[in-house]
């Protein structure tokens, strides 16, 4: 048995301390008695305590009084367990970020909504968009909403009992199971993409065009890049007007090689692996290692994330075919992973989201249920215990 | 123990009256004059002068001399009656008011009490043709009769106080009685006398009623707090501290109060008990009616 109020057992405390003072005996008083001889001396048999017994009322009361703290105590029957953090799925688009009242970003707000809701925690954040990343605590690190932007989670998939949707518009279907906290937001003014021949920026109402606010990406190559792929890249950039990132601070694109498991380095050199795309071919010595991200159609050895090239083929890589597809093929690649900064938001996120909105869902699986019914009976016995000492105190009765 | 600590002094030195002791009393003393002569049987006759004159009946008290049984009234009505004279009518009584120290405790006051009873037996024998002297140790003997002022007598019974005298024990030594007197009235603690003590006021035809009149907190003194207890007429100091002490007050208690009832069970003898919170009309009615308290 467990309590969920066991603070109540405190009131115990009260008559304990009642019965402790009348215990503290003060500096006997003085007073006359004409009848003085019929006090018994100190030590005489008549005055020797007789047995002491508690008298039938005052023991009524005292159970009465701690079966009545049992029931205040909310005393639970069944295996103690662990509470069960809530999941927080959360939602880290661009337009998290963006402001929802004042100052105030909307996954800031959502998070206050979140607590009044569900108090501090800990709770289990997830992050949408990569189910993989989690966080023990009250609110997720503030990393979670800065970088490149990412996608919006697929909400279908964490629509379950003892979960909440942490997100600013409310998705326009569910959740039926979930619970869900969304900050709401106004439509808010700003870039919606920018480069080196001007920016498109939201005005509120329209999209308006800036040529003055030119803005040239910025590109990384990590060492260990092969070689076709880095020159590839470069000519990309030097058409539309990159400039490479120095070697320190953030990067528009990011060109990076792929992490190798040691499976993929221990396997056999001498074997030839290929990326084939319409009209090329590369054709690396090592086993192309599965880059994580959007594939870019020609194998899981190229893909992109927002500001990142990866790329899965070790070098050396010779490539066959058309030099001029596989370098349109990456341009592609490029344009679509460069990301102009934190300032550059689709318009789409900058629209409105709505009011906020805060509804509960289903509650933790293995979350205890309030089982009133202790309760109830001990109260009545508390009642009936008490109704019994008075009536014995009443009748006399010791 | 021996004595430490100051010995506190009376708390009820001085007689202080019951509220509206004065309407009281005389609202109350023609009623019990008056039921005292229906108890006592209806007297036709009018009192004429002094002498042995016939003026009514009076039941039989045990002990008294046979001759006087009217055995004709007991043929008819199987109850014994004395014949009551005239100079019966017009007998002696006496009101014994304890003024030792030990009266001076209880709140209300023991002494309060046993004067506020005094005046009233002294106010109904007196209306009821008794000559009545209230005897205090402390003053001169005072003698109540039928239309004297009220007012001596008061101040006679609220100027007493207690310590004033040696108290009863004082009196069973030096006063005595007249033969005359027909009933003896003793208001007092009786603490330190003990019932054969009383026997030197004792006679056939007369009759001894004790009220014994005790503190509430000698009936029932406070069980769980320690409390130092001194002797208001002597050097004896006890403690007692819990309920063992108590008791062991109260079953002794109990065994002199029931020495004294059993004494009370003597011819002309009674006996009652009552806390000097009690209305003093109860008593009186108990001392006067025979009823016990």
């Amino acid at each position: 048995m467990r309590f969920e109020q066991p603070l109540a057992w405190l009131l115990l405390a009260l008559p304990v301390v009642a019965v402790l003072r009348s215990l503290v005996r003060g500096a006997p008083r003085s007073r006359l008695l004409a009848t003085v001889g019929l006090m018994p001396r100190a030590g005489e048999p008549a005055a020797a305590a007789p047995r002491r017994r508690v008298p039938l009322s005052r023991a009524l009361l005292a159970l009465a009084l701690v079966v009545g703290t049992a029931a205040l105590a909310e005393p639970r029957l069944g295996p103690v367990s662990e509470p069960v953090p809530w999941m927080v799925v959360v939602d880290r688009s661009p337009s998290m970020g963006l402001p929802a009242e004042g100052d105030l970003a909307r996954h800031a707000l959502g998070l206050r909504l979140l607590a009044d809701e569900l108090g501090r925690g800990p709770h289990r954040f997830v992050a949408g968009d990569e189910p993989g990343l989690e966080f023990l605590g009250s609110a997720p690190p503030r990393e979670w909403f800065e970088g490149p932007p990412r996608d919006e989670p697929d909400w279908g998939r964490f629509d379950q009992p003892g979960t909440w949707w942490l997100t600013d518009g409310a998705p326009a279907e569910g959740p039926l199971r979930a619970g869900l906290a969304a900050s709401g937001g106004p439509a808010v003014r700003g870039l919606v993409s920018a480069g080196p021949l001007g920016a498109l920026a939201f005005d509120g109402e329209q999209l308006v065009l800036r040529p003055g606010e030119a803005r040239p990406g910025t590109y990384r190559i990590e060492p260990g890049i092969p070689g076709v792929l880095a020159a590839a890249v470069e000519a990309w950039a030097e058409v539309r007007g990159h400039e490479p990132a120095g070697a320190e601070g953030a990067a528009g694109l990011w060109v990076r090689a792929v992490p190798r498991s040691e499976q993929a380095v221990g396997s056999t050199p001498a074997e030839a692996h290929a990326l084939e795309g319409r009209g090329w071919r590369l054709v690396g010595s090592g086993a192309p290692e599965a880059a994580a991200g959007e594939p870019i159609g020609y194998g899981e050895g190229l893909a992109i994330q927002p500001g990142v090239l990866w790329s899965g083929l070790a070098a050396p890589v010779t490539l066959e075919g058309d030099a001029a597809a596989f370098a349109v093929a990456v341009a592609s690649a490029c344009d679509r992973s460069l990301w102009p900064g934190p300032d550059v938001v689709a318009l789409d996120e900058r629209a409105a989201a709505g009011a906020s909105v805060v509804r509960p869902g289903e509650p933790r699986p293995g979350a205890e249920t309030p089982s009133p019914e202790l309760e109830v009976p001990l109260l009545l016995a508390a009642a009936l215990l008490a109704a019994g000492a008075l009536l014995a105190a009443r009748g006399g009765r010791p | 123990m021996a004595g430490s600590g100051p010995r506190p002094a009376l708390p009820s030195p001085r007689v202080e009256w019951p509220e509206g002791f004065a309407a009281r009393l005389e609202g109350f003393v023609p009623r019990m004059a008056a039921r005292r002569e229906r108890r006592e049987g209806a007297g036709g006759s009018t009192v004429l002068g002094a002498g042995e004159e016939f003026i009514g009946h009076r039941p039989y008290r045990e002990g008294e001399d046979l001759r006087r049984l009217d055995w004709g009234l007991l043929a008819r009505s199987d109850q014994p009656f004395v014949r009551r004279t005239r100079r019966e009518a017009a007998e002696s009584w006496a009101v014994v008011v304890d003024t030792s120290a030990s009266m001076g405790l209880g709140t209300p006051g023991k002494l309060s009490a046993a004067a506020a009873l005094a005046a009233a037996l002294a106010t109904v024998g007196a209306r009821g043709g008794a000559r009545v002297q209230v005897v205090t140790g402390a003053t001169p003997p005072l003698e109540v009769r039928r239309g004297a002022p009220l007012g001596h007598l008061l101040d006679l019974l609220g100027g007493l106080a207690a310590g004033a005298s040696d108290g009863l024990r004082g009196l069973l030594n030096s006063w005595r009685p007249s033969s005359a007197c027909g009933l003896v009235a003793v208001l007092g603690d009786l603490v330190g006398t003990e019932p054969q003590d009383l026997s030197v006021w004792e006679r056939p035809g007369r009759e001894l009623v004790l009220a014994q009149v005790l503190a509430p907190e000698e009936l029932d003194p406070p069980g769980e707090e320690p409390v130092r207890w001194f002797d208001p007429e002597g050097e004896e100091v006890r403690s007692s501290a819990g309920e063992a002490a108590v008791k062991g007050y109260e079953r002794r208690l109990e065994a002199w109060l029931e020495r004294w009832a059993r004494a009370a069970r003597r011819p002309g003898l009674r006996w009652s008990v009552g806390s000097s919170a009690a209305p003093f009309e109860d008593r009186a009615r108990v001392v006067l009616e025979g009823d016990r308290g």
